[in-house]
């Protein structure tokens, strides 16, 4: 009898809290994160990129031995060798440690360098994009110049200008370099975003403009910033690879992606297992970045929906 | 409507622009090619890095020697195995008791090349006397310092006196540095005569690009005879590797100074292209900075030396045997060279090095810079003594130039230390006094500014007597006396790798590394003049 009244009385209940639970299920199902499992490709790609954090940032427990710890007598040992899993570069340093190290560099100038962008380019778009007219102009016009350069050449120039070798200017030539596209990008956000009718409360209400521009504005500009910045990483590591390759960028003895390659090149065609190897971590880490964006960027963007 | 014009405006400028850049193509091609379209008299070489000043007083580098080799000629020349002086622009000479006076007869009919300003004019003996005295005024590398003055005294003679008795002074003459050239040119052209240089060698330099390669035609007019080739092209290709696949495409005829994997590539290459490897007099060396900053003092030298394992650094650099192990600063092929001396090569010995660092007052190590040219072995040997030197606690940092920068950075004195190599004759008075003479330290050989008043005693004892015997033992001071003050370690003695198709004919590999197209052994007809089958 008393089991029987429960039922009853959660049969009474059942209305309103099974609404509830179902609006909080749909709810949950459709949001970012559980669109984005749903993706497969995207979870491929946040696999690789967790992957990829993982022994970057765990790398001193990783690597076997020391990157920099050379011993020229064992130089180009084949993959495989003892102690050596993937083997030794031309002055006998073990190949999967500088890997592993070098991911360590790779992401960390990737992802500063995003940030340093997304942080300048941000706060100039937002400037030029709301107050537009002549500020507008100004800033748009010197960023159309930047974009006039080719990237590589705009960060191999920042580079010359920086002075090479050190990490923080890698970090600052491939940020800076970045800049103009966040710019664009938050701008043309802006533009949409402020004549919104909850802008123009904000604004009846006497919002002042630095709350306007910060708590209402930046936050509606988030999601396309997310997929872009997703996207600019992989840039970013193909851009640290390809000056730290072309001599500009990580100077030696530290190991970047990029400079393993760079040593690679000289020993094709003997010990081509050197850049085989650099290489087949750009461009792994590079496609589980561009997945995972292309992931976020179908879960972000209302536009792209199928 | 002001757009459109301006648009207008730019597309024509534009089309003007490509329109122009075919029409200078064209203008350029058959030019490049030669009036019969066939390139099968053509010779192209390849350089492991680009000749930067070539005027002969001011050539610092053996790359600008193997231009200026070719388009001027010198007094006298060695024979091809570097055994006998052979007369070229002098016909013979004598030499005076003291060793201080020598007379030469010039050689007559000799004519310049028809350039802008000599326009093909007979050599005198006065562009003789003018050009060795240039030489021995200013030359950057101290080329000829031996010699007081060079005067006319006939219609057909010089007679050169030396501030003193210099056994080494013959030799001097055969260097590139010591060309005849001629004094319209010189003044002529001024600061831009390197660019524009001429002589009354067997090959006009018709272009000189910088980086890029330097053109040369047959003198057709050469006294000695005309050349086989119609074209002498060397190009300048940093990258060994990219020399050998030039070979294997038969972009080049030739490639020298092979290294590391590209000695692989063209000893499995096939198809008539062969690897040849001749003795080389040449010492592969790093030097320290004896006057500036923690390296000039002795033990700081010494615990940089001693901190390397040389034998390891050797058996990663040269994987395919190309060269032998080096201790002294003279090559093996030398007459000065002394094995007993061998034993005063630093030993590689970590602790002891650390702890002469540690009486210098070092013991937390210092900041220096590692000066190279740009060639892989020169950057991959930098990064191992980068690496060495951090067990000291030195931060060493890497500057890699070209050619040029680099040897100004050393000559300068700036340079904390350095690696480069050195070449030439057997005479130890091209290596020993290049190397540690006082008077040498503005020159790119004495860049590491070395000064010891004991060493130029030996060195000026040296060359001022003539008894082989007696002037080896002098050089045999010097150099101890030099390793002992650790300037440097000289570490390897290189072979000469030549990659060559069989196409090219008569070609002979040098001891000296000078590449000579047309040469005699008598001084009055040709006895080698390579040339190409088609």
């Amino acid at each position: 009898m008393e089991k029987n009244a429960k039922v009853v009385n959660t049969a009474d209940a059942l209305g309103a809290a099974s609404n509830e639970e179902l609006l909080k299920r749909e709810r949950r199902a459709n949001s970012a994160w559980s669109k984005l499992k749903r993706n497969k490709t995207a979870m491929v790609g946040l696999i690789i990129v967790c992957f990829m954090i993982f022994i970057a940032v765990f790398a001193p427990l990783l690597a076997p031995c020391d990157p920099t710890a050379m011993s020229p007598v064992d130089a180009f040992q084949k993959p495989g060798a003892p102690g050596h899993l993937l083997g030794t570069d031309n002055i006998g340093r073990d190949l999967l440690s500088r890997i592993i190290y070098g991911a360590r560099v790779s992401l960390l100038v990737a992802f500063c360098g995003t940030i340093v962008a997304g942080i300048i380019g941000v706060l100039l778009g937002l400037i030029a994009g709301y107050f537009g007219g002549i500020v507008d102009s100004i800033i748009m016009r010197v960023m159309d110049g930047m974009l006039a350069f080719p990237f590589i050449l705009l960060a191999i120039i920042l580079m010359t200008v920086l002075g090479n070798g050190g990490i923080m200017n890698v970090i600052i030539a491939i940020g800076i370099g970045n800049v103009p596209s966040f710019a664009r990008v938050v701008r043309g956000e802006v533009h949409i975003i402020k004549n919104e009718e909850y802008c123009n409360a904000a604004r009846v209400i006497g919002v002042s403009k630095a709350r306007m521009l910060f708590t209402h504005v930046l936050p509606n500009t988030i999601s396309p910033l997310i997929v872009y910045a997703t996207l600019g990483i992989a840039g970013a590591i193909i851009s640290e690879a390809a000056l730290s390759f072309l001599g500009l960028g990580i100077s030696e003895p530290t190991a970047s992606w990029g400079s393993i390659l760079q040593t690679g090149k000289n020993w094709m065609n003997n010990s081509p297992y050197i850049a085989t190897c650099s290489g087949i971590f750009i461009l792994v880490t590079v496609l589980g970045f561009n997945l995972l964006g292309d992931g976020i960027r179908d879960v972000l963007d209302p536009k792209m929906k199928k | 409507m002001m757009k459109k014009i301006l648009a207008l405006a730019l597309a024509c400028a534009m089309s003007a622009g490509l329109l122009a850049g075919c029409g200078s193509e064209n203008n350029a091609t058959p030019s490049t090619d030669g009036p019969d379209g066939a390139n099968g008299k053509t010779l192209t070489v390849s350089l492991s890095a680009s000749p930067a000043k070539l005027d002969p007083i001011h050539y610092s580098g053996a790359y600008e020697g193997q231009i200026i080799q070719q388009v001027c000629d010198r007094l006298v020349e060695y024979n091809d195995d570097m055994s006998k002086f052979v007369p070229s622009l002098a016909t013979s000479w004598t030499v005076s008791d003291d060793g201080v006076t020598y007379v030469f007869q010039i050689r007559q009919g000799v004519h310049f090349q028809n350039t802008k300003y000599a326009q093909g004019r007979e050599m005198t003996a006065e562009d003789v006397a003018y050009s060795l005295n240039r030489s021995a005024q200013f030359s950057d590398n101290n080329r000829l310092s031996m010699l007081d003055k060079a005067e006319v005294t006939g219609d057909w003679e010089v007679t050169c006196t030396l501030k003193s008795a210099n056994a080494s002074f013959m030799t001097a003459l055969t260097d590139t540095g010591n060309s005849i050239v001629a004094k319209e040119e010189v003044e002529g052209w001024g600061d831009n005569f390197g660019y524009n240089l001429s002589g009354t060698g067997a090959f006009y330099l018709d272009k000189f690009e910088l980086d890029e390669q330097a053109i040369m035609s047959a003198n057709a007019e050469y006294w000695l005879g005309k050349p086989a080739l119609e074209k002498l092209v060397f190009k300048f290709i940093t990258d060994p590797n990219q020399a050998a696949n030039a070979l294997q495409t038969g972009a080049i005829d030739m490639a020298t100074q092979l290294s590391g994997e590209a000695i692989n590539t063209v000893e499995k290459a096939g198809n008539g292209i062969e690897l040849v490897k001749v003795e080389d007099l040449k010492i592969n060396y790093i030097r320290f900075n004896s006057q500036k900053g923690p390296t000039a003092d002795v033990r700081v030298r010494q615990a940089l030396a001693e901190a390397v394992d040389f034998e390891a650094v050797r058996s990663a650099l040269y994987q395919y045997d190309e060269v032998k192990a080096g201790y002294l600063p003279l090559p093996y092929g030398s007459w000065g060279y002394d094995a007993s001396l061998e034993s005063l090569a630093p030993k590689y010995d970590v602790e002891h090095a650390k702890k002469l660092l540690a009486e210098a007052g070092y013991a937390n190590g210092f900041d220096l810079t590692i000066n190279v040219s740009n060639t892989e072995e020169r950057k991959t040997l930098a990064t191992m003594l980068q690496g060495y030197w951090m067990a000291l606690g030195i931060n060493a940092q890497v500057a890699v130039n070209e050619w040029g920068t680099f040897s100004d950075t050393v000559c300068s004195g700036n340079s904390d230390v350095y690696a480069m190599s050195w070449s030439w004759y057997p005479d130890p008075y091209f290596f020993l006094n290049k190397l540690f003479a006082s008077n040498e330290t503005t020159a790119i050989g004495n860049g590491a500014g070395y000064v010891s008043d004991y060493v130029d005693e030996m060195l000026t004892q040296a060359f001022s007597v003539t008894d082989i015997e007696e002037r080896a033992e002098y050089y045999r001071k010097a150099m101890e006396q030099a390793m002992k003050d650790y300037t440097g370690v000289y570490y390897a003695n290189p072979y000469g790798m030549y990659g060559i198709n069989d196409r090219v004919v008569d070609f002979k590999p040098r001891a000296d590394g000078m590449l000579i197209f047309v040469t005699s052994e008598d001084g009055e007809t040709i006895s080698r003049n390579v040339s190409v089958a088609d």
